[in-house]
């Protein structure tokens, strides 16, 4: 008989089309919104934290605290690969440099990633890099650059701290040739220079080595609006290297000693340990040494953006569940009158055989069918909207590389859910008809 | 087959008592075409409904071979009507979205019948009441009499020792009530029991039992004069 309940309760649906259709439309654009702001999300949120993994899980940024002069403290280290090679040797992470006669008691301490190293065995790599923004010219232009310095080996072993640092032309910084640069594609696009040809920098002629391809557009733009956190500015800044030129660590510590904005050390830790356990021995050890550095782990700062977002998305999402939550109750609003213009109808029913529990899902196949439909067009208009939303989105941001995400889940939870609710909208209607009385209901007019 | 002892039915109505059928006592064999005859506000169609377990009575009893229809649940007695009963109203009744088919399968599917036999059965049903042409017709696509006609099929579908009829003629003509009254004479003699509430004294001479109503009492006679009578 559920068949024929259902034909029946199409048929009503049918036979007043238009308020079925602005019911459903209700359900629809609850549905809708649900699945656009959470595709958009997800898909926002999977563009940010595959940044974090093009870096590694397995990273932890030392990032200086406040009072903390990080070209000083780090000196003229360069960093390496803690294999026996490196850390048999201190040529390779070079002496430990002292702080400035400018700096704090607290901030004279030097930092020795030696020391680090061997304090902390699960370290297997480091890198350092500083920031600085210095005069850039040539022949015909002149003006101001981000200048990163990174040192070889973070260029080799963390190249995703750097967007990739993907080259579309010559070669990348080599040890041994201090006055070499490689520009960011910007860069070299605004200036007008190519390989071989000579700027100047800070004051100091540089050859021009290589140029990089353009950064990922969602690395520069996705996670500049919408990420923020402890370590992750860094993170950004390092990343976007369009704008950036790069000079070796060494020759920029040499050259403008007194002129960096900001630095960070770059670890990465042995497959399988414990980063919390790992970033405790790392705190004691930089204690030790007296170095005030902060350690955050990419895993922790994945798990920050993701935490963001996440309340981003749920914030969305209920904006968007109230909107459900309004459809609903209009066709909760539907059913009720629905039962009222139909009580004769159902005092017939009643009259030729039907039970109480018949005449209750009589209604309620009626709402459910009306959720099921309104989330089915939900959902594609909720499709279409996401890739329109993307779309703008990324327009606005100047991004168009990421594309909303559509969890199996969703698509489906959302259909079922909409059916549910549909059904859970009749359901006291639907109860209100199947107690009335047969002769009262025949007698209605 | 079907008894009714000491029958009482009011209603509240307001502060104030109503009394549609009192001390109302009543015996009708299987296969007589009974007639129950009073003015408006008399209690017919209460009775009527009593005996068709729409409604329950205040006090007494009611037998339907053997069953007291006043001890079943809503569901025991949805579940008679189906099976055991057939309804006719004067004003058709018919579910206005459903053709005239499917208004007549409805309670076949209500009692669990498959599509098809409950389709083959209407089909039937409706030839039986010669509209085996109009099937496929909508309620607002027939006429009064087709509707009583769809609606007498519609109340003979599960084969029920009862069909009520509650002013079957009222909204007919005189010829077309006259062929809606005949036929259901005639389901009589083919094991169902038919009981007709009407106040047209017109068709009493249908009638193998006549039963008549006053202000809720059964009577022996009635002035037929102050009846209306439908022309």
């Amino acid at each position: 008989m559920n068949i024929n309940l259902t034909t029946l309760a199409w048929r009503n649906i049918r036979s007043r089309r238009t308020r079925s259709w602005l019911t459903i439309l209700g359900m629809l654009i609850g549905v809708m919104a649900i699945v656009t702001l959470i595709s958009v999300g997800t898909g926002v949120e999977n563009a940010v934290l595959r940044q974090f993994k093009d870096i590694g899980l397995d990273v932890v940024l030392l990032t200086p605290r406040i009072g903390w002069s990080s070209t000083a403290s780090i000196g003229s280290h360069t960093g390496g690969s803690l294999g026996e090679s490196s850390l048999g040797s201190d040529s390779a992470l070079g002496e430990p440099i002292p702080m400035g006669d400018n700096e704090s008691p607290v901030e004279r301490a030097e930092f020795d990633p030696l020391r680090l190293c061997r304090d902390v065995p699960d370290i297997t790599e480091i890198g350092q890099i500083a920031t600085r923004v210095l005069s850039i010219s040539t022949e015909e232009l002149a003006g101001f650059v981000r200048v990163l310095t990174p040192s070889h080996d973070l260029i080799a072993r963390f190249p995703g701290l750097l967007g990739g640092f993907v080259l579309a032309r010559g070669r990348s910084l080599t040890p041994g040739n201090p006055r070499e640069v490689v520009l960011g594609a910007h860069v070299a696009e605004d200036m007008g220079v190519g390989i071989g040809e000579t700027i100047d920098i800070g004051g100091v002629s540089f050859s021009v080595v290589g140029i990089l391809a353009p950064a990922r557009e969602e690395r520069e733009a996705i996670g500049g609006d919408l990420v923020s956190g402890e370590g992750v500015e860094v993170f950004q800044a390092l990343s976007s290297t369009d704008d950036a030129v790069f000079v070796p660590y060494d020759e920029a510590a040499t050259l403008w000693q007194d002129r960096a904005m900001s630095s960070m050390v770059a670890i990465r830790i042995r497959t399988g340990v414990s980063v919390t356990e790992t970033i405790s021995a790392i705190n004691e050890a930089l204690t030790q040494q007296g170095v005030s550095m902060s350690p955050v782990s990419t895993q922790a700062l994945a798990d920050n953006v993701q935490r963001t977002l996440g309340m981003v998305k749920t914030v969305l999402a209920s904006i968007a569940a109230i909107s459900l939550l309004v459809g609903v109750v209009g066709m909760m609003n539907t059913m009720y009158t629905a039962v009222l213009e139909r009580t004769r109808e159902i005092g017939i029913l009643k009259s030729i055989g039907a039970k109480d529990r018949q005449v209750l899902g009589l209604f309620l196949i009626d709402s459910g069918l009306m959720g099921l439909a309104g989330g089915i067009l939900g959902l594609a208009f909720g499709i279409g909207v996401s890739f329109i939303g993307t779309s703008m989105l990324g327009r606005l941001l100047g991004v168009t590389s990421f594309s909303p995400a559509f969890l199996p889940w969703l698509l489906i939870g959302v259909v079922a859910l909409s059916f549910v609710l549909g059904a859970l909208a009749g359901a006291w209607p639907a109860w209100h008809a199947s107690r009335l009385d047969p002769v009262r209901a025949l007698r209605s007019t | 087959m079907i008894s009714l002892v000491g029958v009482r039915k009011s209603y509240k109505r307001g502060s104030k008592a109503v009394h549609a059928v009192r001390d109302f006592d009543l015996d009708i064999s299987r296969g007589v075409f009974t007639i129950i005859m009073g003015p408006s506000g008399s209690g017919k169609s209460t009775l009527l409904h009593l005996i068709g377990c729409l409604d329950t009575p205040t006090a007494g009893r009611i037998m339907l071979e053997g069953i007291n229809l006043a001890a079943l649940s809503s569901n025991e007695r949805a579940e008679l009507r189906s099976r055991r009963i057939g309804f006719v109203f004067q004003g058709f009744h018919q579910i206005a979205n459903l053709s005239a088919i499917e208004n007549v399968e409805l309670p076949m599917l209500l009692s669990g019948a498959t599509r098809r036999a409950a389709r083959a059965r209407a089909r039937a049903a409706l030839e039986r009441v010669s509209l085996g042409g109009r099937i496929d017709h909508r309620p607002t696509e027939l006429s009064g009499g087709e509707l009583q006609r769809v609606a007498i099929a519609r109340a003979l579908i599960n084969d029920p020792d009862l069909v009520l009829a509650d002013e079957p003629t009222g909204n007919l003509d005189t010829e077309t009530g006259q062929q809606v009254t005949c036929l259901l004479r005639d389901l009589a003699g083919c094991g169902s029991t038919p009981i007709v509430v009407t106040h047209n004294p017109e068709y009493a001479k249908f009638a193998g039992s006549l039963v008549c109503l006053r202000d809720g009492r059964r009577v022996d006679s009635l002035n037929t004069s102050k009846l209306e009578v439908v022309t």
